[in-house]
Formats: structure tokens, sequence, C-alpha cells
């Protein structure tokens, strides 16, 4: 476990005068697969758009697959390394899928047109969306929408996927492909930052499981040990609330 | 007082160039304006949005000075005081180049600007800033973000009100006359003084007015389908 791609030294963020995050130091190695969970504004998203410098933090550091955030020159190529997922609606609405998936590609990278829709067809082809290639946003369902997002962060081969609650907005019947498409990630090999409330999925997938409550990593555990024996009673309170 | 009707005045040499070079002067302003003002808006919209304080703040001076200043005392500055500040000899050269069509084209660009700008930035407000986050994510620069998904994006949101200030560019362009630029509404005021054929006159410039304003609307409607985002209009009613 000496491979890291994500480490947070410190890292505090201040939205004006209020602190979403305080002193947070933790470490993803990869092919890692981490949750993080907790209550509502304990910085789960802040701490993500920390990570590929979306959100400037005021102290501490993140490094990237070797690269500080901070001292970042180039901001732009760093972020190609990080996937990230948001909850909804984060597609081009005036883009067609396929528009969707080439533009950073084309733009960032510099890939022809013609090499960045070709794989962006076969990443298609794998989340079984290619028949939708060109349909725009939307015009697909939430969970369609969520596997063309996913493809969109895939096609610049990053090293780490970040995922915001990336079921929380989709209805019930959704939820199902979308988080088999996150299994099917991490059976790849893939290194992962999910924040989610699906705890089954979670003990499923998860090596590490991370608590935050008010800007704190407050506790953490292997993926097993997290939930039968939590060793914070805030994690166990906030655990029985969430599975009932 | 003549009560006796008598169309063709407008039309007998050598009124009918005369009409056709206002008409024509009136189109070039509005057009010419309308480009300068779609470009400066844009710009100063998107740039009130911009992650440097100094930028913004530019860019809010910029459009609360236009937008808020008379469009007739805007042009009274341009055309009277401006010159003013200049040395004799550019002065010279600035109306021999034409300074009044000119300035009335620079004061009708700025203010169309700062209020094109303002509808940009509603528009920029209607995007979702998770569809910024999304792009930058995937490595855009903060530019690359506005140029390829957030203006795109937001002018196909803008398009209904954009039209009604094209059609209001039209119609402001008539202040040029108070320079002494010979656009439609001088045209027909002077037609009116010299042969007191004020029906026949005022009727032309009615009808320039109305058939540019629709033309406008026209246009702006094709757009529209044009640029419509496929079920855009469907998810903002469900959501
Ligand atoms: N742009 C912002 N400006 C000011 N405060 C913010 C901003 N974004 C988030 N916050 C605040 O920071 C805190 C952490 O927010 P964050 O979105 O990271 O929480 P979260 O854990 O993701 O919550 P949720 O589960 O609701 O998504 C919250 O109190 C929130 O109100
Ligand atoms: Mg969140």
């Amino acid at each position: 476990m000496h491979d890291p791609i994500v480490e947070y030294r410190q890292v505090g963020l201040f939205y004006g005068g209020y602190q979403a995050l305080a002193d947070v130091s933790e470490t993803i190695a990869r092919g890692e697969r981490v949750v993080v969970c907790g209550p509502s504004g304990s910085g789960k998203s802040s701490l993500l758009r920390c990570t590929n410098g979306l959100e400037a933090f005021q102290t501490g550091d993140v490094v990237v697959d070797g690269t500080s955030v901070r001292n970042c020159g180039n901001l732009p190529l760093l972020r190609t390394k990080v996937g990230m997922v948001f909850q909804q609606f984060d597609l081009y609405p005036h883009m067609n899928c396929l528009q969707n998936l080439t533009l950073a590609p084309i733009r960032v990278l510099r890939w022809s047109r013609q090499e960045a829709e070709k794989k962006a067809r076969a990443l298609l082809d794998r989340f079984g969306i290619l028949d939708q290639a060109n349909k725009y946003p939307a015009e697909l369902s939430g969970g369609q929408q969520q596997r063309v997002a996913i493809c969109r962060s895939l096609i610049l081969e990053p090293k780490v996927m970040m995922f915001d609650e990336p079921t929380s907005a989709l209805d019930p019947e959704m939820i199902g492909e979308v988080l088999q498409v996150l299994k099917d990630l991490a059976r790849d090999g893939m290194t992962m930052l999910i924040v989610t409330h699906e705890m089954r999925f979670a003990r499923e997938v998860a090596n590490k499981i991370v608590f935050m409550e008010a800007g704190r990593v407050v506790d953490r555990g292997s993926g097993r040990s997290f939930f039968e024996n939590p060793g914070n009673p805030r994690t166990a309170q906030f655990l029985k609330k969430i599975l009932g | 007082m003549h009560f006796e009707m008598d169309w063709a005045v407008l039309w007998r040499p050598p009124n009918g160039d005369l009409a056709l070079n206002a008409v024509f002067t009136t189109l070039k302003l509005s057009l010419v304006s309308w480009v300068f003002a779609l470009i400066l808006g844009t710009l100063a919209g998107v740039a009130r949005d911009s992650p440097h304080r100094a930028v913004r703040l530019l860019a809010t001076c910029y459009v609360e000075v236009f937008r808020n200043i008379p469009l007739l005392v805007q042009l009274f500055f341009a055309y009277y005081v401006l010159p003013r500040l200049l040395p004799i000899e550019l002065r010279r050269e600035l109306f021999a180049l034409g300074w009044e069509a000119i300035s009335a084209i620079l004061t009708l660009s700025l203010y169309t600007s700062a209020k094109v700008a303002e509808h940009v930035r509603a528009g920029a407000n209607a995007v979702d800033r998770q569809v910024r986050w999304g792009a930058m994510s995937t490595g855009l620069t903060w530019w690359q973000a506005q140029r390829f998904v957030i203006v795109p994006l937001f002018l196909r949101v803008i398009v209904p009100s954009l039209t009604s200030e094209f059609v209001t560019v039209f119609k402001s362009s008539s202040v040029a006359m108070t320079v002494g630029v010979v656009e439609t509404s001088y045209f027909t005021q002077e037609l009116g003084l010299q042969t007191f054929h004020w029906i026949e006159a005022n009727s032309l410039g009615t009808a320039v007015y109305l058939v540019c304003a629709w033309s406008v609307a026209g246009l702006m409607a094709l757009i529209e389908r044009w640029a419509r985002v496929p079920g855009l209009l469907r998810r903002g009613a469900a959501g």
C-alpha cells in the first residue's frame, strides 16, 4: 500500500469565514476503493473538489500522482488524471453523447477527432449505450446519463475516478445499473473515491471507508470492520440511521 | 395645409433615392451596432463572472455606466464632448470620416452591449455551476469551458431576450437624427417639413420600422428553433 495516487495532507478549506474542511489527511493507494460517507454538509463534495483543484483550499496540500495541486503549473492536465462524476446534470445539454465525450480529448489532449470518436464509441459500447451516441442528454434516462458522464471521464484514462453521490438523483430502478458500472470498474482495478449513501454497495466494494463530520475525518476502517464494529459512537449512530 | 394625399411624393425624384439611402443608413447603423453590441456584451457579461476580482469590477462598472445613462445623453457626449478632448487635427479628421454616423454607432453599440451583458449574465446564472465543474474537471481551462460549453449553452437560453434588444436597436437608431445623420426618421421629418405631406412621410417611417421589427422577430424565431436544445424545455418543466 505504498503506492499513493492521492494524498491529502492536512487540507483546510474555508468558504469566506466558514471552515468546510479542517485538517483532512488521507491516502488513497493505487487500486484502492475508498468510500466517503457522512451527514449532509460534512464536506464530502468539497473534499472531492479540492482533489483536482476545482476548489482552492487555503491550507495543506493534495498530491495527485506525485504532483502537488497547490503548486501545480498545469491544473488542466492534472484534472485529466482525476475523473469526476457528479450527482446529476453535469453533461453538456447542447451536445450529443459523442460530442460530450470527445470535447476534452480533442481540446485538452489534442487527439484527432477521428481518434477521439473511435475511442468514445468503444467506451459507449462497453457500457451498453452505443445506440445512444447521437442523442442529447435530456433524451436519455438518468441512468444512461450517468453512464455517459462516467464514459466522459474514462475516455481521458484517469488514474483515479471520483464519484459524488452518483446515484442519489436517480429513480430507484436506475440505481442498480449505475452501481453495476461502478462494480465493473472496481473489478477492473480502477482506483476510486466514492461518496455514497448506498451502504450495501459500500460494504461490497470498498477497501476503506472514511466517515466525515463537520469538515473532519472522524472515523475510518476497512470495509468489513467499519460496519461490524464501528469504533466511533457517531459512526455507529450514523450507520444505524442510514441502514435503518 | 394639404388635405389631398399624394403618395407619389415618396418616390418622385429625387425623393425615392433619398428615401432608399435613408432606409439603408438605418439598416447600416442598426446592424453594425448590433454586431458590436453582441460581441462586447457577451465579453462583458462573461467577465462579470470571471474568477478575477479586478476583471469582475471593471465589467460591472462598464455595464452600470452604459446601461444607466440615457442613450441621447451618451450620443451628445460622444458627438459634442469627445472630439473636444482631442487635438484639433484629429478632430478634423474625425469629422471628415463622418463622426455623426460613427458616434451614433459607437453609442448604440455600447448602450446595447450593456443590456446584452445583463441578459448574458442572467443566462450564465441559469446554467448550473455543476456543468462548469463538469467541464473543468475534464481538464478544460476556464476559458475553454466558457467557449465550448457555457457560452453556447446560455446563448441558446437567452435568444428570446436578445430578440427584443435587437428590435430595440432599430428603434433606437433614430436618435442618430439628432446629430444630423440622415436616416429614416431624419428623412421623413425633412420630407414632411418640405412638402407638408406629413401623413405620407410618417407612414413610410412607420412601415420601415415595422418591417425591420418583423424581420428580426422572424429571423430570431428561426434561430430559436435551430438552437433549441432538444429536451431542455421539457426537462425544465419537469424539474
Ligand atoms: N460555494 C460554497 N460557498 C459557501 N459555503 C459552501 C459552498 N459549498 C459548500 N458550502 C458549505 O460547506 C459545507 C460542506 O459542503 P459540502 O457540499 O462539501 O458537504 P457535503 O458533505 O457534500 O454535503 P451533502 O451530503 O449535502 O452533499 C456545507 O455546510 C455547505 O453549506
Ligand atoms: Mg455533497
